[in-house]
């Protein structure tokens, strides 16, 4: 928590330099608030030092950890092999490794979103969407 | 009845395969093409773009093409994308012409060098003109010359093509303007009307519905035709200066709506590509659908284009001086491929022409890279007659930071 | 206005199978241009304008504009089941109607998004047709000097979105302003906080910017928690239409609320330059401000689903106005539409009144019947979109990751906002779990680009005096009366626990 605010002040304090009329307007009373809301965080951790994560706490955070590497891995996925060939086996990946559904159902679910986004962006709408770089580069 | 004629004479000569023209046409049998347009979907660009794809498509028998929209820093990435694309004639598109602007003053971010393009076609000259309001109370040339007062004109922002032809208008025939950047799209329009702003400078046949409409009248046109109601900026000009400054505006009217390929592309495959934009530009078809859509069709094909751009891009060091001045960028270096008109003092002064004028320069010893015929090279072996791709610092002493020599 | 040629036009519609089947089928088309995140209106006419082409001239107009008069309609849609905006103007929606999904009220969420989209339609139907003879005055009655001082009254609704800490909230509006500054700037054609990024020119993608901010932290919370969006859960043959026709009952229950924030959104779609998100927010931020019990709000309170959703459908109704009577579009989509208007033959401008107030008469009524038939459409599978929300957490999260970073790319087209997805996803989880609001952060990203651009422009236009324009004079006035009455709410509740 404290991190977010260090980091929301040291931002604050990063855009005046580089700004002109407005961004200073904004950002000196945000870097002044930013100070006020950390020492009245810093005087309420003093005054009550009880401190550290619980149990459920700390699983809590491990799952959005790992939810959140989830995230980064769908986007390298769709980065290098583009949404059509990334989502199937990102979805398919996510529902048996993550979540343990039956093999069926995850195969059933995945092929059922390449279809989906197969017709609607290829066939129906000719929509281009991301070609994923490893792909555009093996194949032009 | 006519194109059936012509699908059926080249589905036969693809069955005969036989010339090399021929082979193009049939590379792209089963083959599907990106035509990327440097804007969002909707707007000018995207709709010139889906026009020419449709009908480049029809001209193309068996190809497929597809548009894809890459939007942003004023068509730059667009064109980066485009340029950087494989140059297997399957990847073309469209760009605003206002980047030579861009790339003259090598503003940040460009990676595309227009002079390498593939040229394909362009496919409307779009004069543009200076819109005033009713009720501004200003109607002429004459009145915004001689205004007590700057009169109050919109631009879409600083570094925006509007701005950037408004700037230079103002310098070339010495109007008396203040310009007020943050009106995108047709937001000037509605300013006019309310009077924040009395006029704007901009593509005629997009403000012509606004005059039409009886909301304003146009004070004088960039680019018009010999025939045209409207005064031409190119006869307003009085000085030299102002010429040049009006002639790059005028060649970016007439380049509009341009389709280009990257650079390299086999020449059957590009000579297909532009046979396909010349039949497509000339189709009954994409005509008609142009006129609904009152968009202007004027094309011209492949090396007049090519030329027109490298035109535009030979500025003298002076005009591009100016240029830059007026936009208020700093320019770095400027490049030109020409040959050496004088080699004096052993290689360390040379004259060539860059733009139509010719430059003396004063190349260093240390500094300057010197090639010639790809080797390593020194500026005693410099010789009048060379052609020389030449890099340098424009103003002073015009010193070069690169020369590569043919020997 | 003859009232017969009103009547006649309307009897020309309903009778003509071939317009109502228009309809029938630019309903659905819409609805699903706006359900799949990062499609939107604009895009819709673009790809349609092929299919009508060769048209007859009121068919051709009648079929887009049915079209993209409910892409709203269906846009909330996924704002309400899986906190993922479908369009920008829908990301309001999200702050109560997911709270709503997750209280096991989708079906009523549902509802009254529905009811309202379809009020808020007919309403800016009636604002467009009203206001016809008085259009010029009104229209241009605003000016940059009035954008700036409309965008700051938004600005103090910050306050009011903050729940409990004033600071905070003003820090994270503060950001979302700053965030707004990133781009090139039009002023001095100097690029901002771009660390050099092209793609960073045309400032933060506001689409990219909303699914991550809300999107992705609710999927994270709720995978974290385990189960479906809806807390509560129940058997799905229980859940029935009547959650549906609840909601819709309620729009009509806040009537007076309803009208209000149709009213703003029609205005604010009649004025060229601020565009559908501020009016769905600025309805939002309305919505709270004028409420009696604030702090229901970003918890799932019922109205804060009607005041978006009625403000971006009555905003087509006006930003008709200029497009149709002066030949100016209000905004980028109107700009679009308008193209497409000329293509099929009809020239909008002021004559369009005197020589073709029949076919103004057949839009009208088209914006009414397609606002109205979207609802019945709807209502018929309102009952099955619901149960989504009753899902298996483990089984949505996948897609909507995927539905999130699809929406970014088709909104902007840069992959490099993939990256800022993780960035402001991240940051959007943390003051998620630390209690820090996020709606301001919206509010700032939308209005501060219109606020700093037409602040400039009216100190370049009329310097510092603008402020005194009668209707700037107004506004100020809105503006102090917000600041009060948010104080005065605060001392009184203030009061009222120590009294307690």
């Amino acid at each position: 928590m404290l991190a977010i605010f260090a980091g929301m002040v040291a931002m604050a304090v990063g855009f005046p330099a580089e700004g002109r009329f407005l961004p200073f307007v904004i950002g000196i009373p945000g870097t002044v608030l930013c100070a006020i809301q950390l020492a009245i965080e810093v005087d309420a951790a003093r005054r009550d030092p009880g401190g550290g994560l619980s149990d459920g706490e700390r699983r809590k955070l491990r799952t959005a950890g790992i939810l959140f590497c989830w995230l980064v891995a769908f986007m390298t996925a769709i980065l290098l092999f583009g949404f059509l060939y990334a989502m199937p086996v990102a979805l398919f990946a996510f529902l048996r490794l993550q979540q343990r559904e039956p093999l069926i159902l995850s195969l059933a679910l995945s092929a059922g979103g390449l279809v989906g986004m197969w017709f609607i962006f290829d066939v129906m709408l000719r929509l281009p969407l991301h070609g994923g770089f490893v792909i555009e580069w093996l194949f032009g | 009845m006519i194109h059936r004629t012509i699908a059926s004479a080249i589905g036969l000569s693809m069955l005969l395969a036989s010339g090399p023209a021929l082979a193009g046409a049939e590379y792209y049998d089963g083959k599907t093409v990106t035509y990327i347009v440097a804007t969002k979907a909707g707007g000018g660009y995207d709709t010139y773009g889906r026009l020419i794809a449709k009908y480049m498509e029809k001209h193309l028998p068996g190809s497929e093409f597809i548009v894809k929209n890459v939007p942003g820093a004023g068509h730059i990435i667009g064109a980066n994308q485009l340029y950087a694309a494989k140059p297997d004639g399957l990847t073309i598109g469209t760009f605003n012409t206002g980047l030579v602007y861009a790339q003259i003053l090598d503003r940040q971010g460009v990676k595309f060098d227009l002079r390498k393009m593939s040229w394909i076609g362009k496919a409307a000259s779009d004069p543009r003109a200076f819109l005033l309001g009713k009720d501004a109370g200003v109607a002429t040339v004459k009145d915004l010359q001689t205004a007590a007062e700057p009169i109050r004109v919109g631009v879409s922002g600083v570094g925006s093509a509007s701005y950037n032809d408004t700037r230079m208008l103002m310098e070339a025939i010495d109007l008396k303007l203040k310009i007020i950047p943050g009106y995108s799209g047709k937001e000037d329009e509605m300013a006019i009307m309310r009077g924040d702003v009395a006029g704007a400078f901009g593509s005629r046949s997009s403000f012509q519905p606004f005059v039409d409409n009886g909301y304003g009248r146009f004070a004088f046109e960039v680019g018009g035709g010999a025939d045209s109601d409207l005064p031409q900026a190119r006869d307003l000009v009085t000085t030299d200066k102002g010429r040049s400054l009006i002639a790059l505006v005028q060649s970016q009217t007439e380049l509009a709506r341009l389709t280009a390929a990257p650079p390299g592309v086999p020449e059957d495959i590009l000579e297909t590509l532009r046979t396909a934009y010349r039949s497509a530009t000339r189709d009954g078809d994409l005509l008609a659908e142009a006129k609904k859509l009152g968009i202007p069709i004027v094309p011209l094909y492949g090396d007049d284009v090519a030329e027109a751009i490298n035109a535009a891009l030979n500025q003298s060091p002076d005009t591009v001086a100016l240029v830059a001045s007026i936009m208020n960028v700093e320019v770095k270096v400027l490049s030109v491929k020409t040959d050496l008109l004088s080699v004096g003092d052993k290689g360390k002064v040379i004259t060539f022409l860059s733009g139509d004028e010719t430059v003396e320069s004063k190349v260093s010893g240390s500094r300057t890279k010197i090639r010639i015929g790809g080797a390593e090279g020194d500026r005693k072996a410099l010789k009048v007659g060379m052609i020389c791709a030449i890099t340098y610092k424009p103003g002073g002493e015009n010193e070069p930071t690169t020369m590569d020599c043919e020997s | 206005m003859g009232l017969d040629l009103v009547l006649s036009s309307l009897i020309g519609l309903v009778t003509s199978p071939t317009l109502i089947g228009l309809i029938l089928i630019a309903i659905p088309i819409g609805m699903f241009f706006g359900a799949v995140p990062g499609l939107g209106g604009k895009l819709g006419i673009v790809l349609l304008i092929p299919f009508v082409f060769g048209m007859d001239m009121t068919a051709g107009a009648v079929f887009l504009l049915a079209m993209h008069a409910v892409v709203h309609t269906g846009g909330s849609v996924p704002s309400i089941l899986f906190g993922v905006p479908g369009t920008g103007p829908d990301a309001a929606t999200i702050m109560d109607g997911f709270p709503m999904a997750q209280k096991g009220e989708a079906g009523r969420a549902l509802g009254a998004s529905l009811g309202a989209s379809g009020l808020g339609g007919v309403i800016g139907a009636a604002v467009l047709a009203v206001l016809i003879p008085v259009l010029a005055p009104v229209v241009l009655a605003f000016s940059p000097a009035e954008f700036f001082l409309l965008a700051i009254l938004g600005i103090t609704f910050i306050a009011s979105l903050s729940g409990n800490s004033l600071i905070k909230g003003m820090i994270v509006g503060a950001f979302g302003l700053m965030i707004a500054f990133v781009g090139m700037d039009p002023q001095t054609g100097v690029a901002r906080f771009t660390f050099g990024q092209l793609f960073l020119w045309d400032g933060v993608d506001l689409i990219t910017a909303i699914l991550a901010m809300f999107a992705v932290p609710e999927m994270i919370a709720l995978g974290v928690k385990g189960g479906s969006v809806s807390a509560v859960t129940r058997d799905a043959a229980n859940y029935s239409i009547r959650d549906v026709v609840v909601g819709m009952g309620d729009v009509f229950r806040h009537w007076w609320l309803s009208l209000r924030t149709s009213i703003i959104g029609a205005v604010i779609g009649m004025i060229p330059g601020l565009g559908g998100d501020a009016a769905s927010w600025i309805c939002y931020g309305h919505a709270v401000q004028s409420s009696k019990t604030p702090e229901r709000f970003g918890k799932g309170a019922v109205e804060g689903v009607i005041a978006p959703e009625t403000a971006n459908n009555s905003k087509e109704g006006g930003s008709l106005l200029p497009t149709l009577f002066f030949g100016v579009p209000g905004s980028s989509g109107m700009a679009i539409l308008l193209g497409a208007l000329i293509m099929l033959g009809i020239q909008p401008g002021p004559r369009m009144i005197v020589e073709n107030l029949d076919l103004v008469w057949t839009l009208i009524w088209a914006l009414v019947l397609a606002n109205v038939l979207a609802v019945v459409m709807f209502l018929g599978v309102a009952r099955w979109v619901g149960l989504l929300a009753f899902m298996r957490g483990g089984l949505l999260i996948p897609f909507v990751f995927v539905l999130v970073f699809l929406g970014s790319y088709l909104s902007h087209g840069a992959w490099e906002n993939m990256l800022l997805i993780l960035l402001f996803g991240l940051l959007g989880y943390g003051l998620k779990e630390t209690g820090w609001p996020r709606p301001p952060f919206v509010i700032g990203l939308v209005l501060g680009p219109i606020a700093e651009v037409s602040l400039h422009q009216a100190m370049a236009i009329w310097g510092p005096a603008f402020l005194m324009r009668p209707l700037s004079l107004v506004f100020l006035a809105l503006i102090g009366g917000s600041i009060a009455f948010y104080l005065w709410r605060r001392g009184r509740r203030r009061s009222l626990e120590i009294g307690a």
